[in-house]
C-alpha cells in the first residue's frame, strides 16, 4: 500500500516545504515502513527517504514537493523519468515496471497541457519535474484515489487522502475521477484526462473505504466513517443475535464498524482495549509475521472490567491470516474471562489475490480461504464469526453512489458507477 | 442619439453591445486605451468609431467629448473613476453614467469602505486593521492567525494574501507569508499610487460562497441586476492565484442556485444603504452601477468583501444573453436621474455561463502573456450560440494580439448550466487558438454541476451557521477573551490607525 502527495505553491511568498512533511504525516498509516520526498532546487530534483516521515529532510523553503509513504519496501516505486526534455521524477501508487514508458507520456502530454492517449494500465502517481512543475494522475481503473486541494491562492495539493490536504492546512476541492489528472506548472495550472484503451471499466478498491482510509477522510466523495458506521449496522442487522451484552471493536480502525453494529442491536459500545504508543499500526499490512505480532500486542492492552464475564460482540473490520483475531480471542478468553465471544469482521471473506496487485498477499495464507467456517470458529476459539455478506456491501456501495472493486471477496465490482 | 463609452476591454464590449440594440439605434463611440477588435467593429457598425485615448486621464477623455459631443457617456473601469473622468465630463455639461472620483471612493479606498460601513452600522461588515507603517502592519500580523492581507487601495487583485487554514504547527509558514506579503504590498503594489494615506489593511477572514449584488443608481432610486458569481481563482478545482475573475454564472431568474430569494433581498439592502451612507458622507449623488462582491457566510449570511464603483467584469456580460429591457434607456436614465420609471425585465428561463480565455503568465506574470497572436472564430461561436466578447487583446495592424490579461470571454446561455458550460468549454477550446503556440486557458469546471453541487453544499453549511447566530442575536459577532485581559468581541480592532 502507499500513500502519495504533490504540493506546488504558485508565489514565492509562500513555500511549502513544511507543509508536506507535516501532510505525510497524515498519510503514514497508508505504509510505515519506506517514506521518500523530492523537491525541486537549482541543481535539479533532490530527494529525502528513509523508514518513516520523520526520517525526511525537505528544504522549508521548496516550491513544489512529491512525496509517498510505501507499507513495504518491495512496494516502493520511485522512478526516475524524462518528460517534456526534462528530468523528472514519479512517485507510483504501486510498482508498475511496464508502466514506465506509460507514465512519461502522460507527463509529458500533460506538460504541455493535452490530454494523454495511452493504452497500458497505468497506476496512480505523482511526478515532479526538475523546473518544478508537478503531475498527479489518478489510475484509470480507479483503484487508487486522489484528491486536490487549495491553500488559498498560493497552492495546490494533491493527496491519496483529504485529511492530508486539511493538515498542510489546504481545503479538498473535489477528488480526481479515474483517469483524470492535474498538471501544475508556475504559470498554469490544468486538469487533463487520460484516454485511450486504459480507460475501460472502473472502480475504487474496497480495502480503501473498508480499512486503509482514515475515518476523517473522504473518499471519491463518499464519507468514510458513516460508510463503515452502515456496514457495521448492516452486520448488526443481518445477525439477529439477542445474547450479546457489549460490543468493542480493534483499535481503531475497527471503531466505527462498531459503534454501528451496537445501534443496530441496541447494545452498548465499550472501549475494550487501550493502544500503547502514539502511531497508528496497522497490523495486517506488516509483512513479517513477527512484526505483526508485535503491533498487535502493542495496541491491545485490554480494558479487562468492561469486558469481565460478558458476552462481548468483537468487531474488527477485515481478517486476512486471522492472526489478529486469534491472539485477540485468547486475550479476551485467558487474561479478561469474556463469558461468549462473538466475531464480526466487517468485510466479505477475503478469498482471492487481488487481481490489480494493490494488495500484496500470499492467497495461501487467508484464512477465509483455506478454511471452513467452522474450523475457523474452533481455531479462533469464537462462539460465532460473521462477515459482512454480498448484499450488505452492494447495498452500502449502491447507497454511497460508488463502484467498488471487491474481486478478492469473489465478488466483482458492485455499486454504482460513477 | 449618440454614446460614448470610456474603456477598453470586454465589460464595455458587452456594454456596447447590449446599448446597440437599443430603440434609440445609437451611434456608439468608445474612447478606449487601445485598438480592442470588438469595441471597434461595434462602434463601426453602429456608425460611430473607436478613438484611441488615455481612459483615465479627464482631459484626454473630454477632448474625445467635445469632439463626439455625445447625448450620454458610460463609463466602464474604475480607474477613470477614480482619476476624476466623470467630474471633469459633468462639469462640462455632459449627461455621464459612472461613479464621481468622490463616490468611487468606495472601491478605491478600501479602508474607507470598510470603516463606511461601520460609521452607518451596515450589516455585513469584517472588522479590520489598517496600517500606515510597514512594522506596525507586520507586528499586529504575527499572531493574527487566520486574516486577508490586502493593499489599501484598490489595484486590481494583485497583492491579495489569504493567509487560511492555519495551523499551530505551521506557525513558521504564516508568519513568513505575512511578513512577505505586508513587505510586497508595500514596496510593489502600492509603490504605484500616491493617494491613499494608509498602506495594508489586514481583515476578519471569511469563508463561504461568493456572488456579484450590482445595482444601477440615479442616486434615489435603485434598479437590481440578477446575482452573479464570479470564479477569482485562476485554475480548475478552484486552485490558483486571484484574478480579476475566471468566468461567472447567473440565472434562471434573480438568483443563482446556492442563494435564497431572502439573501438576495438583503444583499440589494446592503449595496442600497451603502450608496445612501456613501452619499451623506461625500455629499454627492451617486449615478451609475456599484456591485458588492458579496459572501455568504457564517459570520453574516450576506457579507461585503468589497464594492465596485461599476459593472463587474466578466458579470456584466451574463446580463447580455438575458435582457429584454432597453439596456441603453435604463443607463440614460438613470444618468439623468429618471430611473424612478424604470423596470429590468430579463428572460428568466436561462441560466448564463461566462469563461474567460487569457494567455499563460496570467495573472502573476502578466509581461509573458503579452504580444502572443492569437485568432478567434466568431462564425463557429455564433453557429453554437455563444457570444465573443474582446477584452485584453488588440488590433497591430491585421494581426490580433494578447495584452497579458483576460482576451476573450465567451457566454452562452442554455436551460441549464451545464449546458451553458459545455457550450462555452467547446467555444473556449475550439474557437480561440493561440497562433505562435503560447498556452491559452480557460476553466473547464465554472458552471459544472460538480463544481455547483460544491457550492450548493458550502451554502448550506454556512446558512446553518448564520441562522443559528442570528437566532441567537449575535449575528456578525465574533467573541475572544484573553483571559486576564478581558472578553472582546472584535478580533481585529475595528478602526484605522
Amino acid at each position: 500500500m502507499s500513500g502519495l502527495l504533490a504540493i506546488a505553491s504558485f508565489s514565492e511568498d509562500a513555500p511549502v516545504g513544511r507543509r508536506a512533511l507535516y501532510a505525510l504525516r497524515a498519510l503514514e498509516h497508508r505504509g510505515g515502513s519506506r517514506a521518500v520526498a523530492c523537491f525541486a532546487t537549482e541543481k535539479g530534483i533532490e530527494c529525502s527517504s528513509g523508514e518513516s516521515v520523520r526520517a525526511l529532510s525537505v528544504s522549508p523553503g521548496a516550491r513544489a514537493v512529491v512525496a509517498a509513504v510505501y507499507s513495504s519496501p518491495s512496494d516502493c516505486s520511485v522512478t526516475r523519468i524524462e518528460a517534456g526534455g526534462e528530468e523528472a521524477i514519479a512517485l507510483c501508487s504501486r510498482p508498475c515496471p511496464g508502466a514506465r514508458r506509460a507514465i512519461e507520456e502522460a507527463v509529458s502530454e500533460a506538460l504541455r497541457g493535452r490530454n494523454p492517449v495511452i493504452d497500458t494500465e497505468i497506476p496512480s502517481f505523482v511526478a515532479l519535474t526538475s523546473s518544478g512543475s508537478i503531475v498527479a494522475v489518478r489510475d484509470s481503473a480507479g483503484l487508487t484515489p486522489l484528491s486536490v486541494g487549495g491553500l488559498g491562492f498560493d497552492a495546490a495539493v494533491i493527496a491519496s487522502e483529504t485529511p492530508a490536504i486539511e493538515v498542510s492546512g489546504a481545503s479538498p476541492r473535489d477528488w480526481l475521477r479515474p483517469g483524470e489528472g492535474v498538471v501544475v506548472s508556475r504559470h498554469l495550472a490544468k486538469r487533463v484526462e487520460v484516454r485511450g484503451a486504459a480507460r475501460r471499466g472502473h472502480a475504487l478498491c474496497s480495502f480503501e473505504l473498508l480499512y486503509i482510509a482514515r475515518h476523517d477522510a473522504i473518499v471519491d466523495g463518499v464519507p468514510v466513517y458513516s460508510f463503515r458506521k452502515m456496514l457495521g449496522y448492516e452486520l448488526g442487522r443481518v445477525a439477529k443475535l439477542s445474547s450479546i451484552d457489549v460490543v468493542t471493536g480493534i483499535p481503531e480502525t475497527a471503531i466505527p464498524y462498531a459503534i454501528g453494529l451496537s445501534q443496530a442491536i441496541g447494545k452498548p459500545f465499550e472501549i475494550g482495549f487501550v493502544p500503547t504508543g502514539g502511531e497508528r499500526i496497522r497490523a495486517a499490512l506488516q509483512g513479517d509475521p513477527l512484526a505483526r505480532l508485535v503491533a498487535i500486542h502493542m495496541k491491545m492492552n485490554p480494558v479487562a472490567k468492561a469486558l469481565e464475564g460478558k458476552s462481548v460482540a468483537l468487531v474488527d473490520d477485515s481478517m486476512v491470516t486471522g492472526a489478529t483475531a486469534k491472539t485477540v480471542s485468547q486475550i479476551l478468553r485467558y487474561r479478561v474471562g469474556v463469558r461468549e465471544l462473538h466475531l464480526f469482521i466487517a468485510s466479505p471473506p477475503l478469498v482471492s489475490d487481488c487481481p490489480h496487485g494493490v494488495l500484496s498477499y500470499d492467497r495461501g495464507s487467508l484464512l477465509a480461504a483455506n478454511m471452513s467456517a467452522r474450523d475457523a470458529a474452533r481455531y479462533l476459539e469464537v462462539d460465532s464469526l460473521h462477515w459482512v455478506d454480498r448484499s450488505s456491501l452492494e447495498l452500502a456501495a449502491r447507497v454511497f453512489g460508488v463502484p467498488l472493486c471487491a474481486k478478492c471477496f469473489g465478488i466483482g465490482v458492485v455499486g454504482g458507477s460513477r | 442619439m449618440k454614446v460614448l463609452i470610456v474603456g477598453s476591454g470586454a465589460r464595455e464590449h458587452a456594454l456596447a453591445l447590449m446599448m446597440a440594440r437599443s430603440s434609440s439605434e445609437p451611434r456608439i463611440y468608445v474612447a478606449s486605451d487601445y485598438a480592442n477588435p470588438g469595441l471597434s467593429r461595434v462602434a463601426e457598425e453602429s456608425g460611430g468609431k473607436l478613438m484611441i485615448a488615455r481612459s483615465s486621464d479627464p482631459e484626454a477623455v473630454a477632448r474625445v467629448a467635445e469632439a463626439v459631443s455625445p447625448d450620454l457617456v458610460v463609463i466602464g473601469p474604475e480607474e477613470p473613476q477614480f482619476a476624476g473622468v466623470a467630474d471633469e465630463l459633468r462639469r462640462r455639461g455632459f449627461t455621464v453614467f459612472g461613479a464621481g472620483r468622490r463616490c468611487a471612493e468606495i472601491e478605491r479606498s478600501k479602508v474607507f469602505a470598510r470603516e463606511l460601513m461601520w460609521r452607518h452600522s451596515i450589516p455585513g461588515r469584517l472588522y479590520f486593521a489598517a496600517f500606515r507603517s510597514v512594522e506596525e502592519a507586520r507586528e499586529f500580523s504575527r499572531f493574527a492567525g487566520e486574516v486577508v492581507i490586502k493593499p489599501a487601495r484598490q489595484a486590481g487583485g494583485k497583492g491579495v494574501r489569504v493567509l487560511s487554514g492555519y495551523r499551530a504547527y505551521l506557525h513558521e509558514d504564516y508568519e513568513e507569508m505575512a511578513r512577505r506579503s505586508i513587505e510586497s504590498v508595500a514596496s510593489g503594489v502600492m509603490k504605484s499610487y500616491s493617494d491613499t494615506k494608509y498602506t495594508v489593511l489586514v481583515e476578519q477572514l471569511v469563508e463561504g460562497v461568493e456572488y456579484t449584488a450590482t445595482l444601477i443608481t440615479d442616486g434615489s432610486y435603485h434598479l437590481p441586476l440578477p446575482l452573479a458569481q464570479d470564479h477569482p481563482h485562476a485554475f480548475d478545482f478552484d486552485i490558483g492565484p486571484e484574478t480579476g475573475g475566471m468566468g461567472s454564472i447567473s440565472g434562471p431568474g434573480w438568483l443563482l442556485p446556492f442563494i435564497e430569494r431572502g439573501e438576495f433581498e438583503r444583499s440589494v439592502e446592503i449595496v442600497r444603504r451603502a450608496v445612501e451612507a456613501l452619499q451623506s458622507e461625500v455629499g454627492e449623488r451617486y449615478v451609475g452601477a456599484i456591485a458588492g462582491q458579496m459572501m455568504l457566510t457564517g459570520l453574516w449570511g450576506p457579507t461585503v468583501i468589497e464594492f465596485y464603483s461599476r459593472f463587474g467584469d466578466p458579470e456584466i456580460a451574463n446580463l447580455l444573453p438575458v435582457v429584454e429591457s432597453d439596456m441603453l434607456e435604463i443607463l440614460d436614465a438613470a444618468a439623468s436621474g429618471r430611473l424612478a420609471s424604470k423596470k429590468l425585465e430579463i428572460d428568466e428561463t436561462r441560466a448564463v455561463v461566462v469563461k474567460a480565455v487569457a494567455p499563460a503568465g496570467y495573472p502573476l506574470r502578466k509581461s509573458l502573456g503579452k504580444g502572443h497572436p492569437i485568432a478567434v472564430d466568431e462564425a463557429r461561436a455564433r453557429e453554437l450560440g455563444c457570444v465573443v466578447l474582446y477584452g485584453s487583446v488588440e488590433m497591430r495592424g491585421s494581426e490580433m494580439v494578447t495584452r497579458g490579461s483576460r482576451a476573450i470571454e465567451i457566454v452562452c446561455t442554455a436551460s441549464s448550466h451545464e449546458e451553458a458550460a459545455r457550450l462555452a468549454n467547446r467555444v473556449a477550446a475550439e474557437c480561440v487558438r493561440s497562433l505562435d503556440g503560447w498556452p491559452l486557458f480557460f476553466r473547464s469546471d465554472i458552471g459544472t454541476s460538480r463544481l455547483l453541487s460544491k457550492r450548493v453544499e458550502l451554502a448550506q453549511r454556512v446558512r446553518r451557521v448564520y441562522r443559528s447566530k442570528e437566532a441567537a442575536g449575535t449575528l456578525g459577532e465574533f467573541y475572544v477573551w484573553v483571559p486576564g485581559k478581558g472578553f472582546f468581541s472584535n478580533p481585529i480592532l475595528a478602526r484605522g490607525r
